[in-house]
């Protein structure tokens, strides 16, 4: 068993390279009319309306003991001043797109199927169905900002429904139960994931990506996945002063122009940061490290889906 | 000298650069207005530089433009350290100016006998009344007061305040460039300190080859501290009880003519465990700035432990001590009069448990004082102005390293004064922020409990520190059950684990690592390292992939205490051995040796380092990509089979070594005995 000569290596060495790479036909083996039928269905019936109101978005802090106002995050503050937003009426999608959305519509969209690695990318097939996977069909869709727009409008140009990336002040409102201030984090209850050790030990064990809306209750609103399941994008571009320069302002939608794309579900349910195309890896500056997130499609419309709509 | 202004110049910039002071500047070019206004391309006038002086005489006037003026006055401008000539009509408007800012003063010193609540009523009209008079400028934040200090040497006023955009700057002056050159005029006497008046106008007289100068100046004795700018006691020190490190405290005002004296006192009781320390910086009287520092460390060596939580196998609360740590606290108060009145702030530093809990309390009621005209204190926390400031860092010591010395893990500073200010008691966790791509050790007032109003205070880990924290973290997990430790939140958890990953598969050193800290990559560095994984496909480039890792974790190891394999937790070594694994046939080839090849060799030096059974049971349980909870037997005789027949024994030698061991923390770590893992060695 231990001793093997040169030439048993050579021949599972080279088995082994052959096996990396026999990928199936994509389109031979799907009835693509009939997943894309599907995914609208799924589509609109994962959509929940949200009635719009009135909210303090960013970081905004509590009055102690003493009288005094101060933020929850103090490090950031200066980036996230609290101000107050208007929101109209929207839906938003309860679950993050997962990787058989996403991969439905590559294929519809004779799209190619790649992943990405740091100095390569290469091609897959769709529809992976090893739960180890990260690309498990029941997991989020991890893509860029691009894609995840792309995906969204697709979806709108084939309901006829205006379907594009939440705006970050959108999933703010959802990720605090209607902005209420006592969600500092945008879980089921507004308490860290630590305040229930149960959960906080299940996500512990699982690890970073699990099946969409599986681990964590959904919040009051029947939202999944607000509080862990990965980072997620949003549609505005980030800017650090945008909303200094506009403190009360009704349904925002961030700056005109911008390098970064802001992205949420992060420590507090008003976190946010701004994530760029791409950066230089950790491992070898020469490699890129391709941003890629988790999201989930919002309905653009104050008037919410009924059944006649279908 | 001149200056020409770039663009994103400022004065104070221009000033520094050139060892010189925005009011200098602004008297040696008056057709700036505005400090605040200057344009690129302008020119300035600079004060001449030490070396040039040195050419000249002593006291020569720096900017002469009409020396034939009648002198009646001399003013001594205390920040620069200046002497500026003044007429007849000069002395009036600044005795016009004098006789404003007394008025100020005085009834400052009126509203401060009040009690608490008038006084906070009176501040805001006098706030808004200081702004009027120019004496504060809100888009000055960090210089409070438009106040320069002068001292006419003319009739008995010695101490005076007057604005720093007042006419006075527009004369001449004469620069005194230091103790020993004056002496050499005679009008000094260094050694009782004394100013012959006389003698310094005649001086200046001579300098200036311009004899009009006539005053006759009486000189008052205190006259003697006119180079004296900047107050600071020597610090005391202080040693509450046997055994604990003394507090060392100090004070320091600056312009001290009216601070009446910043004092501080700390008190440690014993019995309740918990000190004490209170800064109070009374200034009594006007528009000055006065600072009080203290510091102290705690807790005291002896008996200091960081006590962590976990849940066990029955899923009760249980504690295990951490290892030796403190919390080092840096108090520096400052305050100036007029717009926050007094500060005064307590910081409680308690004890309970080995935990130390920070708690900031409020000043109290207002209160009289003998050390002026008038006292009141505030709370430096809730002051509306107070610039209060509370540092402190958070300090381990590492107990494998000879000496052992104390290591800053983080620094405690951001909000510090904001959270301490609560009062709620505090509690500290280990926390990841994705928002800031830093750890923090975080003291959460009522955050996690949910109760009330509550705030959070975030503790930086320095990068430069961050294997101290990585191994601090380790030591704390040594006895307690990896998953259920409450003071390390998941996602500060997983980003250690990426960080420790990350320096062995980079084959870098924590430094290397560590430089990168703070950027955004750090928040993908998760993302690489899945893909790096996926990037190396072909069963060729796995095998590269695992012969790398492999000789990076036997360097690592040889690395000593900068190891990070060392101390790294079970989900690091378990995703390394399954990088080790990668078994796309039936043994490792790396190099076909007769004893180890250098997968073997790494794969039981990473299990040697096990610091207990518990540790190494984690490690082999978690054998795969994630790192996550496996089956110990299945992943075992995974590990068995691909090593040939002699290394795989040294896994049952190791074994026995381990069974039984428990890791004591807060001891140096007790690492397994080490065998020399030669090729030859069991050939």
């Amino acid at each position: 068993m231990r001793n093997l000569s040169l030439v048993t290596i050579l021949i599972s060495c080279s088995t082994l390279l052959n096996g990396c790479q026999n990928s199936q036909p994509p389109n031979a083996t799907y009835d693509l009319p009939k997943l894309v039928t599907l995914l609208t269905e799924r589509t609109r019936d994962n959509l929940a309306f949200i009635e719009g109101g009135t909210f303090i978005m960013g970081d905004f802090g509590a009055v102690g003991e003493d009288g005094v106002w101060r933020p929850y995050f103090p490090p950031t503050i200066e980036e996230d001043q609290p101000h107050k937003v208007t929101l109209s009426s929207y839906s938003l999608s309860k679950y993050k797109t997962t990787w058989h959305d996403f991969d439905t519509y590559l294929l519809a969209n004779d799209l190619p199927l790649i992943e990405r690695g740091l100095s390569k990318t290469w091609e897959r097939n769709p529809f992976e169905q090893d739960p180890a996977s990260r690309l498990f069909v029941e997991k989020p869709a991890r893509v860029t900002w691009q894609d995840a727009k792309n995906y969204c409008q697709w979806l709108g140009s084939l309901t006829d429904l205006p379907l594009d990336l939440p705006t970050s002040a959108q999933w703010e409102f959802v990720g605090r139960n209607r902005g209420s201030k006592n969600w500092i984090y945008s879980t089921h209850d507004g308490q860290p994931l630590s305040a229930h050790p149960e959960l906080s030990e299940r996500v512990h064990d699982t690890g970073e990506y699990v099946p969409v809306g599986s681990r964590l209750p959904p919040n009051p609103l029947g939202i999944y996945d607000m509080a862990d399941n990965g980072m997620e994008w949003v549609n505005d571009w980030f800017s650090e002063t945008w909303y200094r320069e506009n403190p009360e302002i009704t349904d925002p939608k961030g700056p005109d122009e911008g390098a970064e794309r802001i992205v949420r579900n992060m420590d507090f349910s008003f976190s946010r940061i701004g994530m760029p195309e791409s950066l230089p890896s950790a491992l070898n500056e020469e490699w890129d490290s391709i941003s890629e997130y988790t999201f989930r499609c919002a309905l653009q419309s104050p008037i919410p889906l009924t059944d006649s709509d279908q | 000298m001149e200056y020409i202004v770039k663009s994103g110049d400022n004065l104070s910039l221009i000033a520094r650069a050139n060892g010189t002071t925005i009011a200098t500047l602004m008297r040696l070019n008056p057709e700036i207005e505005d400090a605040n206004s200057i344009y690129p391309q302008q020119r300035l006038r600079l004060p001449d530089t030490d070396d040039a002086r040195q050419t000249r005489e002593v006291g020569q006037i720096t900017d002469c433009s009409e020396c034939a003026d009648d002198y009646v006055d001399l003013l001594h401008q205390a920040d620069e350290a200046v002497f500026i000539p003044l007429t007849a009509e000069h002395q009036r408007e600044i005795q016009q100016e004098e006789a404003v800012l007394e008025q100020l003063i005085q009834q400052f010193h009126s509203e401060m006998e009040g009690t608490e609540e008038s006084i906070a009523g009176f501040k805001d009209s006098f706030i808004e009344r200081l702004q009027q008079e120019r004496v504060i400028d809100s888009a000055k934040p960090t210089e409070p007061m438009q106040l320069t200090e002068i001292r006419r040497l003319m009739g008995n006023r010695h101490y005076a305040y007057v604005r720093k955009d007042s006419g006075w700057r527009r004369h001449r002056s004469y620069s005194i460039e230091s103790q020993d050159r004056a002496s050499t005029k005679g009008w000094y006497d260094p050694a009782s300190g004394r100013v012959d008046g006389q003698k310094l106008i005649d001086s200046i007289a001579k300098d200036m080859r311009s004899p009009t100068l006539k005053a006759k100046l009486t000189l008052h004795s205190s006259f003697t501290d006119w180079c004296l700018l900047e107050w600071q006691s020597d610090p005391t020190r202080w040693t509450p009880v046997d055994g604990m490190p003394p507090i060392v405290i100090g004070t320091q005002a600056q312009a001290m003519r009216y601070a009446m004296g910043a004092s501080l006192n700390a008190g440690f009781d014993a019995k309740k465990m918990n000190a004490h320390v209170a800064a109070k910086a009374s200034v009594s009287a006007n528009l000055i700035e006065a600072k009080a520092h203290a510091e102290s460390s705690w807790p005291a060596e002896e008996d200091s432990e960081w006590i962590i939580r976990y849940r066990d196998e029955f899923n009760s609360l249980q504690e295990a001590s951490l290892g030796k740590f403190r919390a080092l606290i840096k108090a520096e108060l400052t305050g100036f009069a007029g717009a926050s009145a007094l500060l005064s702030a307590n910081v409680h530093v308690d004890m309970k448990n080995g935990l130390p809990q920070l708690r900031g309390t409020g000043g109290s009621s207002s209160s009289q004082s003998n050390d002026g005209p008038a006292s009141a204190e505030a709370s430096a926390f809730a002051g509306v102005r107070a610039d209060g400031k509370l540092e402190g860092s958070v300090e381990w010591q590492d107990t494998l390293a000879e000496p052992a010395a104390w290591t800053a893990l983080c620094t405690l500073g951001v909000g510090a004064g904001a959270a301490l200010g609560l009062g709620g008691e505090a509690k500290l966790k280990l926390k990841w922020s994705a928002r800031t791509h830093k750890f923090y050790f975080n003291v959460q007032a009522g955050l996690v409990a949910g109760a009330g109003a509550s705030g959070e205070l975030g503790a930086e880990v320095d990068a430069g520190t961050f294997l101290a924290m990585v191994k601090c973290v380790y030591n704390s997990l040594l006895t307690v059950d990896f998953h259920k430790v409450e003071d390390i939140d998941s996602d500060a958890f997983g980003q250690l684990i990426n960080f420790a990953f990350l320096g062995i598969l980079a084959g870098a050193t924590h430094a290397a690592v560590t430089v990168r800290l703070g950027t955004r990559i750090a928040e993908r560095i998760g993302d690489d390292i899945n893909r790096i994984r996926s990037d190396h496909r072909s069963a060729l480039e796995r095998e590269q992939l695992a012969i790398t890792t492999a000789n990076n974790v036997i360097s690592d190891l040889a690395r000593g205490g900068e190891s990070w394999v060392r101390y790294a937790p079970p989900e690091v070594k378990g995703r390394l051995l399954d990088i080790f694994c990668f078994d796309y046939g039936p043994s490792f080839w790396d190099t076909y040796t007769m004893g180890y090849n250098r997968r073997e060799r790494a794969v039981l030096s990473l299990l040697e380092v096990s610091q207990s059974w518990r540790d190494y049971e984690e490690t082999v349980t978690r054998i795969n990509p994630a790192g996550t909870k496996g089956s110990f037997a299945h992943n075992r005789t995974r590990l068995r089979n691909l090593m040939r027949l002699f290394p795989s024994l040294q896994i049952d030698r190791i074994e026995s070594e381990l069974r039984g061991k428990r890791a004591v923390p807060n001891q140096p770590v007790q690492l397994a005995k080490h065998v020399q893992l030669t090729g030859t060695y069991y050939a």
